[in-house]
């Protein structure tokens, strides 16, 4: 019989009903572990052996561990928390509202914050000391001095705030091999370039003292695709060093030295230059700063070439031929000290084929006058190029605007024919990106030269200008024979312009 | 060369300005080494409290300290209760209290011993303040108002006086050589003021005797300050350049120009007077031989103008 000045029932009591009127488990958990311990400290008061002890254990609940304390917590308590911690971290901060107060100063009540210190004159005059920190310090960094790359230290994303950034791991292909395998963490501003970024990783290089020290040309590294190891990725180019960092997804870069010969080593870099089919030219060059215009200049005199008028030389890297490089870019950025001569209009081959061809080209030339059109497109200054049909025979030229949907009908195209006694000329333009080509032909319209100017593929673009030339000097019209003597009086003009 | 001791680094330098935005420097290399944004204001005063655990920006309606030693972007204590624009802030040398002044024409004193304000401390003036220096002797503060009025505010007895150097021109700034020996100030008209101190010994007031007064800009001076070893006084101009005046003689030691540099709102000499740091509106601060005139270091990354900086410089016995 349950006798309600039994403790251990009551408890009993009380801890089922808690239990059976939780629906969180929790009240389950704690009691049950808790009831197991104090279960020996109560005795009834009734003196009657308890067979009421049994209700403490009911047989509908039991304690099961699984359930409890890694009960899944609903969406709701995880943002209470994490709103909780938030507010918490917001009050760490202090806050002091001003009061006015009535009360009137008084120095026995608030303390001796106001008295007035005697200010020792002498121990003043001693003061002046002959350095201050700041001096020394000065001094010190001078003698380091200064980091070569501190105008890229406005891209570190760590002295930034409010502006997008990106934590990249950079793998230091430089390093000593112990320190090669651990990345350093740079924060870029996501608005920088690639070459910006190639930048503040060397500024926060020399920052960090690593060494060895590096050159102070940001030219002379790339950064590459990585492995999580820090194996460069070497299936892949080096990044684009124009595009934005924001453009590219990847955590893990290295930063690699070019491939070229260090002037900062002192050893003077040796540029070679092939000449198809006439060996090859060796030129000492001390500084990467040198332009490749320079390079061809020594070629040329080296090799006495003169340039005549209408030629044109250039240079080609020699692992990447049919491109010629820009010869106002500087060695250091050309990845390469290998290059080949390349007279404009015509490639590596060409001297070949030239030698060995002369039978076709002769054949070439005999034809040349026959009927044949190509597929080009014609380059307008102002807008899209348009494609057209080039026929070009032996008596005329057609150019026949290819007619497609999207054209827009104002700017169509017309068809034209040119006599070919009034064609001019007919060069090799430019040579672009990608095996593309453009060349101009230039014609007399009854008044004037006028000109025209499409791409085609760089074979294209060479066969129609041979075919074009051996027309010409089949004909030797007399607009083309007006045209070359203005060319060549202008040529000279502009030679004895610079010799002055 | 000594170790720093365990407040931190020996020498700090901070600036701030229109773009919300409180940087740290490392003076000597250029280096930004930190940020912390400043919400809802511009700052228009920095200070470091003495102890180097925190520092105090006035911006619009309070103050806000950070800590100086943490990475920690957040202020640690937001002083406010006021109105309008805080223009100046300060602090007693042993750190007991911080006086600042603002455009609700009061000048205060806070507390900082205890968080509940036993002993703040206010006074009304009547026109908004402008600047407040405290007299090297703790006991006073000297306070520029925008009606052209010095107020000496003694801050024992409670006893103030004023004077009035020139009607109707704004006191731009004040400052107190260290030996309280000479107070100088200048207005937006571009003239500077040149005391002699006497007094200011226990409840004596300091008397200001008047020594002279020189044209320093045609235009604005935004800030004038007396160098460590008293030998300089250096004033920022509204005419982009910064100009140093020897105070044996009052004439023109040195002038920090630089093309870019536009209004000078701001300046710190190092400690051995031998460099100064100067805060602009082109978004830059920088650092100056004060004898060659030359830029030795700039700190350029703010995105708007810099008007205020904070510096504290050790010197090497």
């Amino acid at each position: 019989m349950a006798m309600m000045d039994n403790k251990a029932f009551l408890i009993s009591h009380i801890r089922n009903s808690f239990i059976t009127s939780d629906d969180t488990g929790m009240c389950e958990m704690i009691i049950t572990l808790d009831d197991d311990k104090n279960r020996n400290g109560y005795t009834s008061d009734s003196g009657m052996e308890s067979s009421e002890n049994e209700l403490s254990h009911s047989y509908d609940i039991l304690p099961d561990m699984d359930y409890g304390a890694h009960r899944r917590r609903s969406n709701t308590s995880q943002r209470l928390e994490r709103m909780k911690k938030e507010k918490r971290s917001q009050s760490r901060a202090k806050s002091i509202t001003w009061k006015d107060s009535n009360t009137v100063y008084s120095v026995d009540e608030k303390g001796h914050l106001f008295e007035k210190k005697v200010i020792d004159g002498v121990e003043g005059q001693d003061r002046s000391p002959a350095l201050s920190r700041l001096s020394e310090l000065i001094q010190a960094s001078a003698n380091l001095g200064d980091n070569p790359f501190l105008e890229y230290a406005k891209f570190d994303g760590m002295a930034s705030v409010g502006v997008p950034t990106k934590k990249i791991d950079i793998f230091l292909t430089m390093a000593s091999a112990e320190d090669r395998s651990y990345p350093m963490s740079v924060v870029v501003v996501s608005s920088a370039k690639i070459q910006d970024l190639v930048g503040l990783i060397c500024w926060q290089y020399t920052n960090e003292m690593r060494e060895p020290v590096l050159q102070e040309n940001i030219d002379m590294y790339c950064l590459h695709i990585a492995e999580d190891d820090g194996e460069v990725d070497v299936d892949f180019p080096s990044l684009d060093s124009r595009e934005p960092v924001s453009k590219f997804g990847f955590t893990k870069l290295a930063l690699v030295e070019k491939d070229v010969p260090t002037y900062t080593s002192k050893k003077t870099i040796i540029v070679t230059v092939n000449i198809p089919h006439r060996g090859f030219n060796k030129f000492p060059i001390d500084n990467t700063n040198i332009l490749m215009k320079e390079i061809l200049e020594k070629v040329l005199k080296r090799r006495k070439i003169k340039v005549r008028p209408g030629q044109c030389y250039n240079l080609e890297k020699d692992s990447v031929p049919g491109v010629s490089i820009d010869l106002e870019c500087n060695l250091a950025s050309m990845d390469t000290l290998e290059f080949v001569l390349v007279r404009e209009n015509s490639s590596r081959g060409d001297a070949t084929e030239v030698d060995n061809g002369k039978s076709s080209e002769m054949a070439e030339s005999l034809t040349s006058h026959h009927y044949k059109s190509y597929l080009v497109s014609m380059v307008h200054k102002l807008r899209t190029n348009t494609e057209v049909q080039l026929g070009i025979s032996g008596e005329k030229v057609d150019i026949d605007p290819v007619v497609s949907k999207s054209s827009a009908r104002i700017f169509r195209q017309k068809a034209v024919t040119y006599n070919a006694d009034n064609i001019a000329s007919c060069d090799i333009f430019e040579d672009k990106d990608g095996g593309k080509s453009v060349f101009r032909l230039a014609y007399f319209n009854g008044h004037e030269f006028k000109h025209h100017d499409f791409e085609a593929d760089t074979a294209v673009c060479n066969e129609i200008v041979q075919k074009f030339n051996n027309i010409l000097e089949l004909r030797l019209s007399p607009v083309r024979k007006e045209y070359v003597a203005n060319r060549d009086r202008k040529l000279m003009k502009k030679r004895d312009f610079a010799l002055i | 060369m000594s170790t720093g001791d365990a407040s931190g680094d020996p020498v700090i330098l901070a600036t701030a300005g229109y773009d919300h935005a409180i940087r740290f420097w490392q003076a000597h290399s250029g280096i930004c080494y930190r940020t912390v944004q400043h919400p809802d204001s511009q700052v228009n005063a920095l200070e470091i409290t003495p102890d180097k655990q925190f520092i105090a920006a006035a911006g619009y309606q309070h103050i806000r300290m950070y800590d100086l030693n943490s990475n920690n972007p957040k202020p640690v204590i937001n002083y406010d209760g006021i109105s309008k624009n805080v223009t100046s802030v300060g602090f007693h040398e042993d750190g007991k209290w911080m006086y600042t002044g603002g455009e609700d024409n009061c000048a205060r004193i806070w507390d900082l011993r205890s968080r509940n304000l036993q002993c703040q401390r206010i006074f009304q003036d009547s026109s908004p303040v402008n600047c407040i220096c405290l007299h090297p002797n703790q006991g006073e503060l000297f306070i520029g108002n925008q009606n052209g009025t010095i107020h000496i505010w003694d801050l024992k007895t409670d006893k103030n006086e004023h004077l009035i150097p020139e009607a109707d021109a704004s006191i731009q700034s004040i400052s107190i050589d260290p030996m309280g020996t000479m107070m100088a100030a200048v207005n937006n008209k571009g003239r500077c003021y040149v005391w002699t101190l006497t007094g200011g010994r226990n409840d004596e007031p300091t008397q200001p005797h008047e020594k002279t007064t020189f044209e320093v800009s045609k235009r604005y001076a935004l800030k004038c300050l007396f160098s460590p070893d008293s030998t300089l006084l250096a004033t920022t101009l509204a005419d982009n350049s910064t100009k140093i005046w020897k105070t044996a003689d009052w004439t023109l030691h040195s002038e920090l120009k630089d093309t870019a540099q536009r209004w000078v709102w701001d300046c710190a000499f190092s400690g051995d007077s031998q460099y100064i740091i100067t805060a602009s509106s082109d978004n830059m601060a920088r650092l100056w031989s004060v004898d060659t005139g030359e830029v030795k270091k700039e700190y350029s990354g703010h995105q708007k103008a810099v008007v205020c900086l904070a510096f504290r410089d050790e010197s090497i016995q």
